[in-house]
């Protein structure tokens, strides 16, 4: 009978849970565990094919959220012939065996599920917090609920995905470097007033 | 509260003032009272303290010259201990409870400064004086003359701790960018705000309004209810952004500015949630330049007395702040602005013994004041001042010299015209144009389509005119970005006739007349440099150092043009300007740093297994941005032993050591053989699934780039390995040929380092140990998992890797497991591992192995060695074209008399070897010395029994059995080391394949 391995997320070890608090927090942080994350790959003059099959963005930066067969995700371009799917559910590697096994010979998979940390990012200075270290204008007239772009954050490389119009991002950041970004969010979130939870899928 | 009496406080006024909240300060340990909204040098002024400072090189007494930041004089340490910061200029640091500020450039009081003395010897100190006077000999340079000059020269002292406060970075967009508060800044915020465009209206000071007086009128009202109304009118457009304590000091291209925020400079301290400063980029479309203009000096002897202020400076005291710069303040004026001083001055009651104006007829203004009352005296200017440690009388001339009056006073107001504040916007390289009407540089904008400026900074004067200008300005900035403007009116104030500017850049003396008060340059020392062949006015600037100091010569630098240009016969436009650089107002060194200071200075990225090793007592090491074990101490353990137990051991029974930092590069596609044929010196074709091979990677020109083994997963899809330090780099290196050179190739890959972790267990008990962890979920014997053979199995339902590969030349396996099982396989083989003596080893231990076995890593690839240099020549295929090859075959990277690779030890067996040291031939017989090679990695090996190392030298293994000497030259050691084969450890691998 096998056992259950334990199973820790970049930030379990950093002072993530608990010690950020404030009465009226201008800033919301939740590290969302659990997610699955698959890379994949268009072969050539497949693109159409797979772009088809599994209803991913064309347009650079908009990702799309797609709910049904073969599973619920959101597609997040990165480059061309290239997107990231984010999944709740299925980190174990059946979300990405489910894509491997769904897409066939219209591309390729590397399951990513533990490559980085995805943190959600809110309140009413959520935007003004990641001024501080983004270079991108994310102001609403040229960023809504949808956009995606990579970028680097505190000399981090992120993964950022705007969820909604409050605004409310996702980012996804390397596992090694999560640990560094949080004590940045930290830091400089420390003027807005700051609540941090966890969310486990 | 005790206050003091501020004996120069007027009784009524001062807009900027709050006369019911008192602030205690303290000045060269003397308690001072002031007002909430004073600056430092208001507050010293209202309590009767001119004399505030020492100046650079003469040590003169100083006073206050501006009320702005561009003041060269007033320069103090400001705060105590960690937090002392030095030349803060007293004119932009806003009082707060229990200030404390020292005066600089003085020993041992500001009144009594041994160095004054200087100024007996001054004659001798002109121009060059340090250039001329320390050149011999030139033995005395560093010990002698920069100890004197560095002692002699610096103006403040650094505090010598580390500095306590926080600073943070922020970026911005916008569309417009306003950059100064002033009338014509807030005008044309106003209507490009409306707009709809984004627009930041960055302003320097605490407050807006600019230079608008007391009793300016705008729309009917005064100018303060105006700057009122207008900044609510801006507070209720949500997409105008009004930034003070906000200072725009950097123009860089594309329109990219940057900016200092004073966030906690004004507090007694700065709260814990917040930084001290923050330092902005802004990235705008389109920018207008507020930034005004700079009333400038008039030269005349003795003109640096302290008393001696600047006639706008003397108004905003006197205005804003309520506090008298004197009892009687003679005034010397060559325009109709110092005419609105005298106003001031009589409003508040002051005594103006004379206003000499240099012009010859009188202006509207100069008839208003003499029916007021004032004494003008034209065709009249200053000749010198009297005083030593403040003004006591000035003495008039006519224009042709000749001696006038001597007036008592104790201030001068000075205006020599108003210079446009061209600094920031003259950044991007642009000079600025000559005007002669106005006597001053404007700024060159016809040029560029996004820039426009508004007001005084392109010599626009009038308050009404400025007005005008600045809304316009905002207006069609707004709709040349495609925003929709509705007709609207600006604002408007009376009109006034202007009178001419009468040029005035030297009066008539032989004294001491300063151009350059921060950095102590006069113009006889314009004058000196120009006889000794100093004409350019580059070479002018360096040489006298006119213009160099913190201050950028904001003051000087018009006249000291003038003054050049007078004595070359020259025009001011012929003469030219310098260049303009940022930071245009000084910035602290932190600002920059922002959050990447200490611990912080770069990201620190950590393993899945950091906090295993931390349990595990392990010492890191920083490997590029990593964290990684350097090595495990033991109680009472220090390095040395503990790296030397942990070799040690794992050649006996079991080591763990984590590898998860080797970087990790997943590649997919029917061509990724081919792909890894063309980037490796090595073939991969007929590599089965399930196989791992070493493989090396040349540079374009021909030197070996990075090494690793790369796993064959699936017929298409592979693992590849990197050194840890050359992760990015060779990522980037094949992105580059699969997007630009190879794109027909069907050929995937993404960085897969952080998705699996992963530990090598080596050392002879190393299955054993694996045995008792996976338990079956995979068959370890030698015939299913042979050296170099690679297997995915599921483990406890998580996906698991194993790879039979080795570094140190034991029986050894890596083991991938998704990151986030990392903390379970460590635990789960230390477990396993305990029945068999298992330690965890650092990379140092690994070190040590890998030389032992003669293995190659990064001291061997340093970027010049080539394959065949590594002894590893036979892997270059031949039947295939790779990156490098061609250049590979270059002569000198072919020539026979290159350093290849070989092993050494010291003949003596206790000596030790030091990495860096080279072969060097006899020296007894050749007379000089002549290098080999060198020793590339050094370890002190418990399996050979004495310090071995690998290193490169000329023959390489023909030399094997040969005894040369390394030389130390950093501890100048000789020792005789023996040339020997770099494979230490198990030459045939028997322990490898066992």
């Amino acid at each position: 009978m096998a056992e259950q391995l334990k199973i820790i997320s970049p930030l379990m070890r950093s002072n993530f849970s608990g010690t950020a608090r404030s009465d009226a927090p201008g800033v919301h942080i939740t590290d969302r565990r659990g997610l699955a994350l698959v890379q994949i790959f268009a072969r050539p003059g497949k693109e159409e094919s797979l772009v088809r099959r599994l209803d991913l963005p064309m347009q650079p930066g908009r990702s799309r959220a797609h709910s049904g067969s073969p599973a619920d995700y959101l597609a997040l371009p990165l480059a061309p012939k290239q997107w990231m799917l984010v999944s709740e559910g299925g980190k174990d590697g059946s979300f990405s065996q489910t894509i491997r096994e769904y897409i066939g010979e219209f591309g390729y998979v590397s399951e990513q599920s533990h490559s980085r940390a995805v943190l959600r990012i809110g309140g009413t200075h959520a935007r003004e917090l990641l001024s501080k270290g983004c270079r991108l204008d994310l102001h609403p007239r040229v960023m809504s609920a949808g956009a995606c772009a990579s970028t680097t954050i505190a000399h981090v490389g992120v993964l950022l995905h705007q969820v909604d119009d409050a605004p409310v991002y996702d980012l996804l950041v390397y596992s090694g470097f999560a640990q560094y970004f949080w004590e940045w969010l930290e830091e400089s979130a420390a003027e807005f007033g700051l609540a941090s939870e966890v969310e486990i899928i | 509260m005790r206050t003091h009496k501020q004996p120069c406080r007027l009784d009524t006024g001062g807009s900027s003032i709050q006369r019911g909240k008192p602030l205690r300060f303290s000045f060269d340990g003397k308690s001072y009272t002031g007002f909430e909204g004073d600056t430092l040098a208001s507050a010293l002024l209202a309590n009767g303290k001119h004399l505030v400072g020492r100046s650079f090189k003469y040590h003169r007494p100083r006073g206050i010259l501006t009320a702005s930041s561009e003041e060269p004089n007033a320069l103090v340490e400001l705060r105590k201990g960690a937090f002392r910061e030095p030349n803060t200029r007293a004119t932009t640091i806003e009082l707060f409870e229990g200030l404390v500020a020292k005066s600089q450039n003085r020993f041992p009081s500001l009144a009594f400064d041994v160095l004054s003395v200087n100024q007996l010897f001054s004659r001798f100190m002109g121009a060059g004086f340090y250039y001329k006077t320390f050149m011999w000999p030139s033995s005395f340079w560093e010990p002698v003359y920069e100890k004197f000059i560095r002692r002699a020269a610096g103006l403040g002292r650094a505090a010598t701790l580390p500095d306590p406060d926080r600073y943070e970075h922020a970026h911005h967009h916008c569309d417009v960018l306003v950059i100064g508060g002033g009338a014509a800044g807030l005008a044309a915020a106003l209507s490009a705000g409306r707009s709809g465009a984004r627009v930041i209206l960055a302003e320097e000071t605490p407050r807006l309004g600019g230079s608008l007086s007391r009793t300016d009128i705008i729309d009917g009202a005064p100018a303060d209810e105006w700057v009122r109304n207008t900044r609510r009118a801006l507070e209720a457009l949500p997409e105008t952004q009004i930034k003070t304590r906000f200072c725009v000091f950097g123009y860089y291209d594309n329109n990219i500015f940057a900016a200092i925020e004073r966030v906690g400079d004004h507090l007694a301290a700065t709260p814990k949630h917040l930084p001290r400063q923050r330092l902005h980029t802004i990235r705008a479309r389109k920018v207008i330049f507020a930034t005004g203009a700079l009333e400038r000096p008039v030269v005349f002897d003795n003109n640096d007395i302290p008393g001696v202020m600047l006639s706008s400076a003397v108004r905003c005291y006197v205005d804003r702040f309520a506090v008298a710069p004197g009892k009687s303040v003679a005034i010397a004026t060559n325009n109709d602005d110092a005419y609105h001083t005298a106003f001031a001055l009589l409003d508040a009651g002051i005594n103006i013994p004379v206003l000499a104006d240099a012009r010859l007829a009188p202006s509207a203004l100069s008839e208003r004041a003499r029916q007021l009352g004032i004494r003008v005296q034209h065709a009249m200017l200053p000749q010198c001042a009297h005083g030593s440690h403040r003004v006591t009388a000035l003495s008039l001339q006519r224009t042709d010299g000749a001696f006038a009056e001597r007036v008592r006073c104790d201030c001068i107001g000075v205006s020599g015209g108003y210079s446009p504040n061209v600094s920031l916007i003259s950044q991007r390289g642009e000079r600025p144009r000559w005007r002669e009407d106005i006597l001053a540089f404007v700024p060159e904008t016809n040029k560029t389509e996004d820039i426009g400026c508004a007001g005084a900074c392109h010599g626009v004067f009038d308050l009404n005119a400025c007005l005008q200008d600045g809304f316009d300005m905002g207006e069609r900035t707004a709709k040349e970005l495609g925003f929709d403007v509705d007709t609207q009116t600006a604002p408007s104030a009376p009109s006034q006739e202007a009178g001419a500017i009468h040029p005035l850049w030297r009066c008539p003396g032989n004294g001491k007349a300063f151009v350059d008060f921060q950095n102590d340059v006069t113009a006889d020392d314009i004058h000196l440099a120009n006889r000794e062949g100093y004409s350019s006015v580059e070479h002018l600037k360096r040489y006298t150092t006119l213009g160099m100091a913190t201050d950028q010569g904001r003051t000087s630098n018009v006249n000291g043009l003038a003054i050049l240009a007078l004595a070359q016969g020259k025009s001011i436009p012929e003469v030219g300007t310098t260049r303009y650089r940022p930071p245009a107002v000084p910035v602290a060194i932190g600002a920059f740093a922002g959050h990447e200071r200490g611990k912080n200075f770069q990201p620190v990225r950590r393993t899945a297994m950091h906090a295993c090793h931390e349990k595990f007592g392990a010492v890191f090491v920083e490997a590029g941005q990593w964290m990684r074990p350097r090595y495990y101490p033991e109680l009472g353990e220090n390095m040395e032993a503990a790296i030397w137990r942990e070799a040690k051991l794992v050649r006996e029974n079991v080591g763990v050591c984590d590898v998860s930092t080797l970087g990790k590069i997943e590649l997919f596609g029917e061509d990724a053989a081919e792909f890894l044929n063309r980037l490796y010196i090595n073939g991969w074709s007929k590599l089965p699934v399930g196989k791992a091979r070493y493989g090396l990677m040349l540079r374009e020109d021909g030197a070996v780039f990075d090494d690793g083994t790369t796993s064959r997963l699936g017929n298409n899809h592979f693992l590849m390995t990197t050194t840890t330090a050359n992760a990015a780099a060779v990522l980037a290196h094949m992105e580059k040929y699969a997007q630009t050179v190879w794109r027909d190739l069907d050929v995937h890959f993404c960085s897969a380092t952080e998705q699996w972790c992963g530990v090598s267990v080596a050392g002879p008990l190393a299955r054993e140990t694996l045995k008792a962890v996976f338990k079956g979920a995979v068959d370890l014997s030698n015939e299913a998992l042979p050296f170099m053979g690679v297997r995915e199995f599921v483990w406890n339902g998580t996906t698991a890797r194993i790879f039979r590969i080795s570094f140190s030349g034991e029986l050894a396996y890596e083991v991938n497991v998704p990151w986030g099982y990392g903390e379970a396989m460590w635990e789960r083989i230390m477990d396993a591992g305990r029945a068999f003596n298992i330690i965890p080893y650092g990379t140092e231990a690994l070190g040590v192995l890998r030389i032992e076995k003669g293995h190659v890593a990064g001291s061997e690839l340093d970027g010049r060695t080539t394959a065949t240099d590594m002894g590893l020549g036979s892997m270059l295929s031949s039947k295939k074209q790779f990156i490098g090859l061609p250049l590979s075959r270059r002569e000198g990277m072919t020539s026979p008399k290159r350093p290849s690779l070989v092993g050494v030890k010291p003949v003596k067996p206790k000596q030790r070897l030091r990495g860096g040291a080279h072969f060097v031939t006899d020296i007894a017989k050749k007379g000089k010395i002549e290098s080999l090679g060198w020793i590339s990695s050094v370890a002190d090996s418990p399996a050979v029994g004495c310090w071995i190392g690998l290193g490169y030298i000329q023959g390489g293994h023909t030399r094997i059995g040969e005894k040369v000497t390394a030389w130390y030259p950093m501890k100048n050691e000789m020792i005789e080391v023996e040339i020997c084969d770099p494979v230490f450890v198990d030459p045939k691998g028997e322990r490898l394949h066992g």
